[in-house]
This record gives C-alpha cells, sequence and structure tokens, in this order.
C-alpha cells in the first residue's frame, strides 16, 4: 500500500468517525430519548389505567351488589306518594276516620311527608298487622294514642312517607 | 495500426474510495434507519398514550359516578334499615303494653309518646291494680305517678309512666 493510499484511508476514518458521532449526537440520540420518554409514559400510564380499571372493576362489583340486596325496598323509596294507596291500604286492616298532611319537608336526598292518621278497629291487632306489613317507606311515630269508646278502639298516629328525591 | 490495449474509462473514484462510501452510506442508512424506527415507535406510544390517558379520564369519571350512586344508594338503605327498625320496634313495644294488662283491669286510654306512656283505665281494686298491673310495667318503666278516682265499678286510674329507653 502505498503512503497516499494510507493517507487517504485515515482520512475517510476520520470523516466516518466524525460523521457517525454526529450523526449518533443529532439524530440518533434525540430519537432514542423521544422514544424512551414515550414508552417510560406509556408504562406508567398503563399502571394508572390497571389500577382505575380494578377500581372500577370492584365499585361495579360492590354497585351491583348494592343494588341487588336493596331491589325489594328501593322501589317504595323511588315511588312518588299516593294518597288513594295508603287510605287502601289503612282501610285494609282499620276504618279510616281521617288523614291530614301535617308537614312536608324536602332534604338533601328524599323529602318526607307527615300524616295525621285518626282510624277505628275492634282490636289492637289490626294496628299490629298493619304496622307490620307497612312498606319500607312508611315509619310509624309517636304519639300513638288509643281510646276504647262504644266498643271500638279509637287509634291516632303518625306517619312519615319518605320518597326520593328524583333529579 | 491496431491495438490490443483498450481504452479504460477513467472512473471517477477508485475502488478504495468506492468502498469506503459504500460503507460510510451503509453506516448512515442504518442510523437513519434505526432513528426512524424509533421515531415511529415514538409516535405509536404517543398515541397509544392518548388513548390511554382518555380511557382513564373516562374510568375515573365512570368511578366518581358509581361512587356517588353508591353513596346515595347506602343512604337510602339505610334509612330503609331505620324505618324497618322503628316500625318493628313500635310494634313489638306496642304488643308488649296490652300483653302486660291482666285481664281484670280494662284499658279506657293508652298514649305512648316517645319518652312517656300514660294509661287511663279501670280496676276492680288497688290491689290488683298494684299487683298485676304495675309490677310487670315496672320492669320496663322507671318512674310512675297514679291517681285513683273511685266509682262504681271499683277504680278509675290514670297512670303516667317515664320509659326507660330511649325511643
Amino acid at each position: 500500500m502505498t503512503k497516499k493510499v494510507v493517507i487517504r484511508n485515515f482520512i475517510f476514518f476520520i470523516f466516518f468517525m466524525i460523521l457517525f458521532y454526529l450523526l449518533l449526537i443529532f439524530v440518533l440520540t434525540p430519537s432514542l430519548k423521544k422514544y424512551q420518554k414515550s414508552k417510560f409514559e406509556y408504562t406508567q400510564n398503563l399502571i394508572t389505567f390497571n389500577k382505575v380499571q380494578n377500581e372500577l372493576n370492584k365499585k361495579l362489583v360492590e354497585f351491583s351488589y348494592l343494588t341487588n340486596e336493596t331491589s325489594s325496598f328501593m322501589a317504595f323509596l323511588h315511588t312518588k306518594f299516593d294518597k288513594n294507596r295508603i287510605v287502601d291500604y289503612i282501610n285494609k286492616y282499620m276504618t279510616l276516620i281521617s288523614i291530614k298532611e301535617i308537614d312536608n319537608k324536602k332534604f338533601n336526598i328524599f323529602t318526607k311527608k307527615v300524616f295525621l292518621i285518626k282510624a277505628k278497629t275492634n282490636t289492637p291487632i289490626s294496628l299490629y298487622k298493619f304496622i307490620y306489613h307497612l312498606d319500607k317507606n312508611i315509619n310509624i311515630k309517636y304519639p300513638i294514642k288509643f281510646d276504647y269508646q262504644d266498643g271500638n278502639l279509637y287509634i291516632a298516629f303518625r306517619l312519615e312517607f319518605f320518597s326520593i328525591n328524583q333529579k | 495500426m491496431y491495438s490490443f490495449v483498450y481504452v479504460k474509462k477513467k472512473k471517477l473514484f477508485n475502488e478504495n474510495i468506492r468502498l469506503w462510501l459504500i460503507f460510510i452510506s451503509i453506516v448512515v442508512l442504518i442510523m437513519l434507519l434505526f432513528s426512524f424506527i424509533l421515531l415511529y415507535k415514538a409516535k405509536i406510544y404517543s398515541q397509544d398514550n392518548k388513548y390511554i390517558i382518555s380511557k382513564i379520564l373516562q374510568e375515573k369519571k365512570q368511578i366518581l359516578n358509581l361512587k356517588n350512586k353508591i353513596e346515595l344508594i347506602k343512604k337510602e338503605k339505610n334509612l330503609a334499615l331505620e324505618i324497618k327498625a322503628n316500625n318493628d320496634m313500635i310494634n313489638s313495644f306496642i304488643q308488649n303494653i296490652f300483653d302486660l294488662v291482666p285481664d281484670e283491669i280494662f284499658l279506657k286510654k293508652v298514649i305512648i309518646q316517645k319518652d312517656k306512656l300514660y294509661i287511663y283505665g279501670f280496676t276492680p281494686s288497688k290491689e290488683i291494680y298494684n299487683k298485676k298491673f304495675l309490677v310487670s310495667f315496672n320492669h320496663i318503666f322507671n318512674q310512675n305517678k297514679t291517681n285513683f278516682y273511685r266509682n262504681k265499678y271499683g277504680y278509675f286510674f290514670e297512670t303516667r309512666f317515664r320509659i326507660k329507653e330511649d325511643r
């Protein structure tokens, strides 16, 4: 090999090395950094996504369990108040004398209506049955008055009706 | 004249330079290709990231929505359970009161309040009242105050009890 060829090879080698490093620094490294950053973010987001999905699944299971568990009485709470239904219900066990609304309050999630009921019957057993079969949204409240007159038992009590506020 | 030597075209680069140039070109191409692949992958990760982030936000919104619903159902459930417990308690309380009254005593009026109980009735004698009626009621009630009024059947009594438990 002549000296001229050796020098030329050396110059090419130097040129190659410079080009290689320039490409490495200005082209490959930024691409690699961008790739690594995107991949890192993707991995982090994937971990977060899995956590969020697990939490969502747990909440769905809890929601479904609660819905099934409470479906029997939820229906009552979500029905609108029907005075005729109550009158029929009272008359099923006793004889209604009067029904008077004495309070109506709207709370955050539900509305409460309070009624003063006066009814008559022959035996307190009718009242036991009436209370036992009350809907899950009806609350009997004190004071409860019993008055025995002319062979009839007159009963006065308060009933609270709860209904969930419709949004 | 005929010559046996062909005229050779003079090449721009000799063999050695060509090899160098080919080598450098291949290396540069590989580096550029590698960089392009990295950028392409980074772009795919970036797109996936956007999708995952939108899914995370969507699922977080769902979780929040479910949490609110679960909280509401729990409140509704507690309300229904409270109503049921209250009605059962009042029912058994009323039944207890009437079960405690001995056959000899005739009740005229009963008023049940949150913490008080008023009983009005007839007793043939104070002894029967004290031994059969008051003894059993004293197990449940704290204080009592009784007034007797003599009449043709025996005694008309007015008794006021204070209920032990907070109802």
